[in-house]
């Protein structure tokens, strides 16, 4: 006589109880700790930033001689947060379980806006040549075109960045998130759809080119 | 927001992870026992059904394997019934001479077939034998010891694979393994739910009290077993008991088989679905037509899901390469590799790793052959190549249930 062994039924969902919520919580531990790493990072960025734009200020102020020097800054803290702004994408793309690093995303799309002020300040205030290239993006699309539209641009401006190195300053920026000072900059420079490139004040939509990027440049 | 298909995939992640338990834990608990050593006490008459339609290359071969069994001639009948072949598959079996019974009839389907045949056989119980299956020697005596168990209805064997060596045979071999494993343990849980073509065996007064099998499905097999369990009977399963069938061997055939299971399959879950849930049916109303059903409409979710997937990053891919060729960028770069394991990276590794001792029990039970460094490519082909077939195979078999083309 076989019985039937209904026991079974209650020891495997046991066992996948207990195995799933172990999993789930590496999945929160593993995410919890990236966010860490972000927010760690985020604040050596704001510590970053505040010595960088004090030295600009100091520079525009008290010592203009030394306008090269706050330019070279300006740009070192450009890389740098333009190479976090990659790690933080990557970050988010594996983030399944939390949505903790959008606010985080926001505090850094900020502090390129305020790099950004700071540059054009600079720009004016040393008259250095380099020029701006504001690229509109959508941080959710939804649309398969647009979705591949920006992963193209988003290689077209890794190339553009390499090739004129300290001729352009590159800022990112989710036109999508609900910031004041986005909004702002979406009307003056007339920005409607994305992704859009803004270099000088002309605007690109839809796929960019590199070459009539250069053509701008 | 945590995205919707977050949700979707952890809810998939759930159901593969508790199947994978249930089907260890009855293996490891059951693990002395697979191949119970059952003795028949007394050996009941038995008469081998072996429909043929167009099998001339293979019939021989069938009638051959029955008539060499160690099953006590006196006690054996083979009936063959030619079910109207347009080859020479009455030739081959009419030089037999009187070693079988000779059912000559119009072509009516092997469901009707072996009804005709079922009005003429005088055994106690009835074995079905495919015209491409060799039963083992032995395999029809160990399997007659299970009907001396209390309401035991139908006995099934493990079914193989006769040749090997092209890919997709070795594959199926893999799969058969795995399938006769699964089956016993199954049988822990009285949930066998198909006792296969190529060697089954019945109490023919039960199954003529059902009424035969049934003409209208295309897997009557399936459908047979379903009814057994219906009428609250018992199955099982002999893993001693073996039978070599011939696996398709083309891709074409192959896919026509699965889809041919698939419309079965979902005939047979249609005609019991209002057992579901029912606890005077026992595990079938309990367990089994619950987990078709539930598994039907996982498939669906599932397929759905893959499939959009699919689809998704298809265009993704094609988008992205055409742009990428209008702005002259490079097609592909390293920097967007992303090697930031997600949570669900530790459940697909969990998984696969299951499935990995899937492979190791099923092939170690089967063919006591613990499975060699060269067996891995394969075995790798199976788990993420052949698997990957099968929501391809559903898809076709949905679209020919939508359609209403249930036939063959």
């Amino acid at each position: 006589m076989v019985e039937v062994q209904k026991d079974k039924f209650w020891k495997a969902l046991v066992l996948t109880v207990m195995v799933f919520l172990l999993g789930v919580s590496l999945g929160y531990y593993l995410e919890a700790g990236r966010l860490d790493k972000v927010q760690k990072e985020i604040n050596e960025l704001v510590v970053n930033w505040d010595d960088a734009r004090t030295q600009a200020a100091y520079y525009e102020n008290i010592a203009p001689e030394y306008c090269d020097q706050a330019i070279q800054e300006n740009f070192k803290f450009g890389d740098r947060i333009y190479e976090y702004g990659r790690t933080l994408e990557k970050y988010e793309d594996s983030n399944k379980l939390t949505d903790e690093l959008k606010i985080e995303k926001q505090k850094y799309t900020l502090l390129k806006l305020q790099f950004f002020i700071n540059s054009k300040n600079l720009k004016e205030k040393c008259n250095a040549d380099y020029k701006f290239v504001l690229y509109f993006y959508e941080d959710e699309p939804t649309n398969l075109e647009v979705k591949s539209q920006q992963v193209v641009i988003a290689r077209v401006l890794g190339d553009l960045k390499q090739e004129k190195g300290s001729e352009i300053i590159l800022i990112p920026l989710a036109g999508d998130f609900d910031l004041g000072v986005i909004n702002m900059l979406k009307d003056t420079y007339n920005v409607k759809d994305y992704p859009s490139v803004v270099v000088d004040g002309v605007i690109l939509t839809g796929n960019v080119k590199l070459e009539d990027l250069e053509a701008l440049l | 927001m945590v995205e919707f298909l977050t949700f979707v995939y952890l809810f998939f992640i759930l159901t593969g992870l508790y199947l994978s338990f249930l089907t260890l834990l009855l293996h490891y608990e059951n693990r002395n026992k697979l191949k119970e050593d059952k003795v028949a006490t007394r050996i009941p008459s038995l008469s081998i059904l072996i429909p043929a339609y167009n099998e001339e290359d293979s019939i021989a071969d069938t009638i051959n394997a029955v008539l060499e069994s160690d099953y006590p001639k006196d006690k054996l009948e083979i009936i063959v019934i030619n079910d109207g072949s347009k080859d020479n598959t009455l030739r081959e079996i009419k030089k037999f001479g009187n070693k079988v019974v000779l059912l000559d009839k119009k072509n009516s389907g092997k469901a009707d077939s072996l009804n005709q045949a079922l009005k003429i056989a005088k055994g106690e119980i009835i074995g079905v034998v495919d015209a491409d299956s060799y039963p083992a020697k032995d395999a029809m005596k160990h399997m007659v010891a299970y009907f001396e168990e209390e309401d035991v209805a139908a006995v099934t064997s493990a079914i193989l694979v006769k040749s090997r060596g092209k890919l997709l045979e070795n594959l199926q071999a893999i799969e058969y393994a795995i399938i006769a494993w699964n089956r016993k343990l199954l049988q822990y849980l009285e949930g066998i739910y198909v006792t296969p073509g190529p060697l089954s065996m019945y109490k023919k007064d039960l199954i003529l009290s059902y009424g035969g099998f049934d003409t209208k499905n295309l897997t009557e097999d399936i459908e047979m077993t379903w009814r057994v369990l219906s009428h609250n009977k018992k199955v099982r399963i002999d893993l001693r008991a073996k039978c070599y069938t011939t696996a398709p061997n083309k891709i074409r055939q192959w896919w026509r088989q699965r889809v041919r299971w698939n419309l079965g399959g979902f005939q047979t879950m249609v005609k019991y679905k209002r057992l579901i849930f029912n606890p005077r049916k026992g595990m079938m109303g309990l367990f089994v037509v619950p987990f078709f059903i539930s598994t039907f409409f996982l498939s669906l979710i599932g397929l759905g899901v893959f499939f959009y997937i699919l689809i998704k990053n298809l265009v993704n891919s094609y988008l992205i390469s055409k742009y990428a060729v209008d702005a002259g960028t490079e097609l592909l770069t390293f920097d967007e590799l992303n090697l930031n394991p997600s949570v669900f990276a530790f459940f697909a590794i969990l998984l696969i790793f299951l499935g990995i001792l899937y492979l190791i029990y099923s092939q170690d039970v089967i063919y006591k052959n613990k499975i060699k460094l060269k067996d891995w490519p394969q075995m790798g082909i199976y788990l993420f190549i052949y698997l990957i077939l099968y929501p391809f195979v559903t898809l076709h078999s949905l679209y020919r249930i939508a359609i209403g083309k249930k036939v063959w």
